[in-house]
Parts: C-alpha cells; sequence; structure tokens
C-alpha cells in the first residue's frame, strides 16, 4: 500500500529536518532553505499491513502556498508543522487546514507537529489554544524535535495508522460491492483482490 | 508570427501583457482571447480580410508561436551569398573585431526574438567579458535608476538601520544566503545514495578538513598557477585537479565546474564579505520601489549575475568558457598567463620598482582604454545605433598581436585602475539586478502569487506531453506530475548546481536577448528528451534523484544547448 503524506508549514519550521531525521536519522544544524519539493520513502507496519509512506516536503515560504495544490493533490495524509518559538507559523497551520479542508476534503488525514520542543523555554504558543484547536478540526497534535529525535515516530506512526484504516476502509466498500463474502480476517488480500474483482466484475457486465 | 498564443505573456516587460491577472486571463481563455488584443502579422490580415464570408479554417491552439523572424532570413541570405552557407556567421573567424559575428549581427540586436543571433550564442557561446557587455547594453537602464553614489548612501543606510518593513525580508535573506555554500557545490536535498559521480567526489573533497574556505593562500583557492606552471583550476568551486580528476579540465573546455551553490568567489573576496555584499544587493533590489520583497529564488539570480560581473570585470579573461578558433584560443592562452603574473604584483610590488619603459607604458595605455571603451554604459549616452555599434565594435581583446607580446614581457606593469574594477561589482552587480528585474519581468515572476512561475510550468507541461509523450505517457503511469519535478528549473531558472556554468550563462544570454521565457522551456525538453531512454527505465524514487541532482554529463558540451534550439513551437 503506497501511501502519500505531504509536509506542509511555514518556512524554517523544520520540515526538511523532520523529514531527514525521520527517515535517515541525520540532522544538519543548517539546514538550507527548501526549493524544490523532494520526495523520500520509507516502509512501516501497521498493525499486519505494511505500508510505504512517501514523504513529499515542500517548500514553506510564503510565496510558495501558490504552488501547494500540485503537492497536495493527491496526498493521503498532510503533517502541518509549526514552530512553538513562533506564532505566526501555528497561523499558518490554522489557513493550511482551512485549505486542505476546502481543496482536498475531509478525506486527507491531517497531524499537527509542534516543533523544536527542545527550544520550550522560548515557547511562544499557548498549549491549550493547539489542542484545543487540533481536536476542533479533528486532528492530532504532537510536540516534535527534529534535533533531539523526538516524537516523530509517534508522530508519523499516528498519521499511518489513520491513513491505512481509511483506505482500508475505502477498500473494503469497494470489495464489499463486488464480492458480498468478504472475508475479514485478512484485510491486505481483500486489498489485492478487491482491485482484480473490480475489474472483472466490469468486464462481466458488459 | 501567424498566431499570437499563450507566450504572449512572455513578451517583453513594457507590453501589459505581463500583468499577472492578464496571465491568468490568458491562460483560462486560451489563445484566442488573445487574438483580439494584439495586432496580428500584415500579411495575416489580409488574407483574413479576403476571407470574410468564409468562416476562417480552424487553425489549433499552439502554445507557442512560431520564432519565424525575418531578419535572420535576410542576414542568412546575405551570407549565404558571401560564404555558401547559411550557417557562416557561425563559423567566421575572429581575424578581427570588425568580421566579429556580433558585431555583424548587431544591426538586427533590437528585434525581441533574433534566430541568428540566439543561434550564436547556444552554437558557439561568447566570453565572459563580452557577455558583460551584452548583459550591459540589453538591459536598458531603468528609470530613477540609483548612482553610485546614492547606492553606496542607501546601501550603507540599509545595512545599518533596516525599515521596518523590510526587516522580515532581511531576516530572511541573510539566512538563505548564509546556509548557502559560497563558492562550493551545494548539496543537494535528494542527493540519492548511489551517486559516485562527480557531485560526491567534489563534496567529498570540499568536505575533508584541510580545506578552509577563507584561506586565501590555499591552493585550492580561486584559481592559481602554482610554481611548476600547471594551472590548478580556476573554478569558484575551488576544487583542485589533484584530488578530482573533474578539473583537470582547463580553461578551454566549455563546461567549467564553478556552479556553487549561489556566488561564486575570487582571490580577493573572502567568503564573508561575499555574503555581506550578496544580502546588500538582495535587500536593496527587494526594497525598490515595485515592492519584490524577497522570494527564494531571487538569491540565485543576484548571484549568477554577481557572478557574470566578477567574471567580465576580471582582468586576465580567466573566465573565458568557449572554445574557439586556434587564432583566438592563444590569444586567451596569453593573456591568460600575462594576468597571472600580473596578479602578483601587488603582493611583490615595493615602491623601488623600475622605470617603466615606452613599451609597457603603451601597455598601459591601450588596456585603460580598453576599459574605458568597455564601460560606455548605455546609460551615458542613449542607445542610437551608432553608439550601440561603437559598443560593440570592440574586442574582449584588442586583435593587435603586439598587446599580447607586451603583457606577457612586461609582467610588473600595474594594472591600470578600470571602472569595471572589482571594487566596482557589486555596484554593477545591483545595477544590473535592478534591470533584470524591471526590464525583463523578473519583478513579476517573484511577486507574491507566483503567477508567472505556476503558468510557465503549466505551460511546460503541456508542451512536454507534445514533444515528449512517451515520457509524459510513463509518468503519468507511475503516478508522477512533470510540474514538482521542474519546478526548481523554473524557479531558480535553471541557476542549478547540476548545471555547467557555461551552459547556464549560454541560456541566460539568449534569454537576455531575446527578454522571452522560451529559451528556459526548450532547455528544460532538451535535458528531458537526452535523458529519455534512461527516465524511461527509472522509478519514481530514481527520478525523483535524478531531477534532484541531474547528472553533468548529459549536459556537458553544447549537445544539450543545439538541441534545445531544435525545438519549435
Amino acid at each position: 500500500m503506497r501511501l502519500k503524506v505531504v509536509l506542509l508549514g511555514e518556512g524554517r519550521v523544520g520540515k526538511t529536518s523532520i523529514l531527514f531525521r525521520y527517515i535517515r536519522n541525520e540532522f544538519q544544524e543548517k539546514q538550507q532553505s527548501t526549493l524544490q519539493a523532494s520526495y523520500m520513502d520509507k516502509k512501516i507496519k501497521v498493525g499486519t499491513t505494511t505500508a510505504q509512506l512517501s514523504v513529499w516536503d515542500t517548500a514553506g515560504q510564503e510565496r510558495f502556498h501558490a504552488l501547494g495544490p500540485i503537492y497536495y493533490r493527491d496526498a493521503d495524509g498532510a503533517l502541518l508543522v509549526y514552530d512553538i518559538t513562533d506564532s505566526e507559523s501555528f497561523t499558518k497551520v490554522r489557513k493550511w487546514v482551512k485549505e486542505l479542508r476546502k481543496i482536498v476534503g475531509g478525506d486527507i488525514n491531517i497531524v499537527i507537529a509542534g516543533n523544536k520542543i527542545d527550544l520550550e523555554r522560548n515557547r511562544q504558543v499557548e498549549e491549550k489554544e493547539v489542542l484545543e484547536y487540533a481536536k476542533s478540526v479533528g486532528a492530532t497534535h504532537f510536540y516534535t524535535s527534529a534535533k533531539q529525535n523526538l516524537g516523530l515516530e509517534e508522530c508519523f506512526t499516528d498519521l499511518a495508522t489513520k491513513m491505512v484504516q481509511q483506505n482500508l476502509t475505502k477498500l473494503q466498500g469497494l470489495a464489499g460491492g463486488f464480492q458480498p463474502k468478504g472475508g475479514k480476517s485478512k484485510l491486505v488480500v481483500v486489498d489485492d483482490t478487491g482491485e482484480g474483482k473490480k475489474s472483472s466484475g466490469g468486464g462481466g457486465c458488459c | 508570427m501567424d498566431r499570437v498564443t499563450f507566450l504572449t505573456l512572455f513578451a517583453p516587460a513594457q507590453s501589459d501583457f505581463y500583468h499577472p491577472s492578464c496571465a491568468n486571463i490568458a491562460l483560462m481563455c486560451g489563445a484566442e482571447a488573445f487574438d483580439g488584443l494584439k495586432i496580428r502579422h500584415k500579411s495575416n490580415q489580409k488574407t483574413s480580410n479576403k476571407k470574410q464570408h468564409n468562416p476562417p479554417p480552424y487553425i489549433p491552439p499552439r502554445p507557442l508561436p512560431n520564432s519565424t523572424d525575418r531578419s535572420y532570413k535576410i542576414f542568412s541570405v546575405i551570407m549565404s551569398f558571401l560564404a555558401g552557407s547559411a550557417n557562416a556567421a557561425l563559423f567566421i573567424p575572429t581575424w578581427h573585431h570588425s568580421f566579429h559575428p556580433l558585431f555583424l549581427l548587431h544591426r538586427s540586436l533590437s528585434r525581441p526574438s533574433n534566430a541568428a543571433l540566439v543561434r550564436y550564442l547556444l552554437i558557439r557561446g561568447i566570453s565572459s567579458r563580452l557577455r558583460l557587455k551584452l548583459w550591459d547594453s540589453r538591459l536598458p537602464p531603468v528609470q530613477n535608476e540609483k548612482t553610485k553614489r546614492e547606492y553606496e548612501k542607501t546601501c550603507s543606510k540599509i545595512l545599518h538601520k533596516t525599515p521596518s518593513d523590510a526587516k522580515q525580508n532581511r531576516k530572511v535573506i541573510e539566512r538563505d544566503v548564509n546556509r548557502s555554500v559560497f563558492g562550493s557545490v551545494r548539496r543537494t536535498k535528494t542527493d540519492s545514495k548511489n551517486t559516485n559521480g562527480v557531485i560526491r567526489q567534489i563534496i567529498k573533497s570540499l568536505s575533508s578538513p584541510s580545506y578552509d574556505r577563507d584561506d586565501n593562500n590555499h591552493p585550492l583557492h580561486h584559481h592559481r598557477r602554482d610554481s611548476s606552471g600547471t594551472i590548478t583550476t580556476i573554478d569558484s568551486m575551488g576544487v583542485s585537479s589533484t584530488t578530482t580528476t573533474v578539473n583537470k579540465a582547463s580553461f578551454e573546455d566549455v563546461n567549467d565546474y564553478a556552479v556553487g551553490g549561489v556566488f561564486t568567489s575570487t582571490a580577493n573576496d573572502s567568503t564573508r564579505t561575499l555574503k555581506i555584499k550578496s544580502v546588500e544587493t538582495l535587500l536593496l533590489v527587494g526594497s525598490m520601489e515595485w515592492g519584490v520583497g524577497y522570494c527564494q529564488g531571487m538569491d540565485y539570480v543576484a548571484g549568477n549575475v554577481m557572478r557574470v560581473v566578477e567574471r567580465g570585470t576580471e582582468e586576465d579573461g580567466e573566465g573565458v568558457e568557449i572554445t574557439v578558433s586556434p587564432s583566438e584560443e592563444i590569444r586567451i592562452r596569453n593573456s591568460k598567463s600575462a594576468g597571472a603574473e600580473l596578479r602578483q604584483v601587488p603582493e611583490t610590488e615595493n615602491p623601488e620598482t623600475p622605470p617603466k619603459t615606452a613599451s609597457k607604458f603603451k601597455t598601459v595605455i591601450s588596456k585603460a582604454f580598453r576599459f574605458r571603451r568597455i564601460s560606455t554604459s548605455p546609460s551615458s549616452n542613449p542607445t542610437t545605433p551608432d553608439s550601440v555599434s561603437g559598443k560593440f565594435s570592440p574586442l574582449p581583446l584588442p586583435p593587435t598581436s603586439s598587446l599580447d607580446t607586451h603583457t606577457t614581457t612586461s609582467p610588473t606593469s600595474a594594472p591600470p585602475p578600470s571602472p569595471l574594477s572589482p571594487h566596482n561589482t557589486t555596484y554593477i552587480t545591483y545595477k544590473l539586478t535592478s534591470r533584470l528585474f524591471l526590464n525583463l519581468g523578473l519583478s513579476q515572476f517573484y511577486a507574491p502569487g507566483l503567477h508567472l512561475l505556476t503558468n510557465i510550468t503549466s505551460q511546460f507541461s503541456k508542451i512536454f506531453e507534445i514533444h515528449l509523450p512517451v515520457l509524459s505517457d510513463y509518468f503519468d503511469r507511475i503516478g508522477v506530475d512533470v510540474k514538482i519535478l521542474i519546478i526548481k528549473w523554473f524557479q531558480t531558472l535553471f541557476i542549478i548546481p547540476s548545471i555547467p556554468t557555461a551552459t547556464l550563462q549560454s541560456i541566460w544570454d539568449v534569454y537576455i536577448v531575446t527578454k522571452r521565457f522560451d529559451i528556459f522551456i526548450k532547455f528544460g525538453l532538451a535535458i528531458l528528451k537526452t535523458c529519455q531512454p534512461l527516465l524511461l527505465v527509472a522509478n519514481l524514487e530514481d527520478i525523483m534523484a535524478w531531477f534532484g541532482e541531474i547528472p553533468r554529463k548529459v549536459i556537458e558540451g553544447r549537445g544539450c544547448l543545439a538541441l534545445a534550439e531544435s525545438f519549435e513551437f
């Protein structure tokens, strides 16, 4: 199962660092500003399902907001990152949520990550406000630190679990249409056969 | 030009079509919307008048206009009469400056698209000194351009007391500039693990602990000639031929690997001053009245301009990047060796220098004269045809062989103070950058909203579909949008580490001459076409890695440029 995740958020909140830390366990103090979206793969196990996460990193500068749609168009999940020491970056998260809900719809799974938790003493974003907001838009919230490798595994695992579940229910729905006695125990197999049945069923009709 | 189409948007900046809202309308309504707005070609109008009672035949909208240029045809007729070949202009040896093909072509320079000149620039290329002149003459001065004194005043003002609205910009600019690696190859984010190629080697050699970028005496630093007489490579990237085999290529090679992150360094400038300089330029350009602000990618453009200016003002013609006729090659060689010796003068010079001989004096005079001629900027004299020809006639180096011999024999003569001397580079960089942004519409390109950038990428993907259908299908199948892959190319206008400087500058020359973005699209197509066989068997991850760091071998030489030239929309 291939799942597409986009990293969105304001510039310099640490999207690229998160990506590098999570996938390669590397961290660079002076990360260059991202220009081009880069892409990395990671296999992840959610329960019995193995999913391949393709994580897309995007440029965060305000002006590149306009280019957002080409990145998140067919994404299954979005990780919205903000910097806990920068209240502006959190306002940007609100904007992203609105935009995603408006354009992609309710299908996309959203996780909000407050990055740079290692700089807790400089915190500018109220925890209460964030948690309330996350709850109101149906997103999970995590604190992360790419520098100290905190919270990233949990964050991505949570997102992956959500996406896998969503995908499976979708596929089940599809498979259910053509195969009334769908096996419940082996979901992954249903995934494969479901697609096959769909095409053969279509052929049979005509 | 029979039909005005999408890319009329990319017509010279003076036209209203540059306006982003206009561009959007055009994109939505298609080519037809523009027909009423723009004047058609005369012959076309006549035919349409005649056939008024008949419904006009359906012509499918084309993404780009045909580039047919009448002046080129006339020119080619004359040339074919003279030399029996339409391409004769490209092969005229440069015996004398009045025979220089550029001089022959300058008459039609004012035309927006000049096929012959474009051909020349792409296939043969020009020297870096000529490039600076070309840029200077092709970019007319902007309104309210600051004089040098004003510039210095505002500079110090901005650096010491940034106005509140520019503060945010300054923060971002400084961050970007600080993080970019000066004078060396940027490590791209998607560098694949399995590249054992050139770039990896370079990165390795640069990250070795013995390398200190700020050390001017370091053998790896910018162009130096060591005692054995072999030229350790010139690249501003600062990689010597001992660590990598890459830069064994000497100055004759078209492929100069000095792409670096953004900025070049010369022996005179430390990384720090360069950083300060670039922050200055960007701040000033960003804070100009039309309010571009700052956008990532602008630092690349400013860096490239700085590179052009520095190369162009170098006294020894070090930055010559073209392979040329043997005679010219010898001249470059001579001037190069002379320059290398000249450079050492300030270090060894003492007050009791021996009195200069007459021949030395002559050299100084002729050198000074040369620089004065070069420095006649269009701002001082209005561009009448005469002044243009005056500007173009002198070659970067006077063709008389006497100068060369003199310079080589008189290594102790100090270079005369010239208006284009290195300490002026910041001002010239600022001037050219601001002109670029105003006259070539880059200010629109980077303006908030990035309409033009979005448009150009969607243009590209459409043209890509038409010209390379197989690859386009393949990309569709593996589920990748070509727009995502190429956005960096356009955002930095191809100023990316993977592209050799010579190639990059040729494209930019064409861009500045034609004032259109066509060339970037063409070049992008050429790269993809060259690599099509390779890309067709790659998986998504490999493709991403490939786009992150295009193998240099693909773009080496003039092959890709020639291919780019052959595309017609």
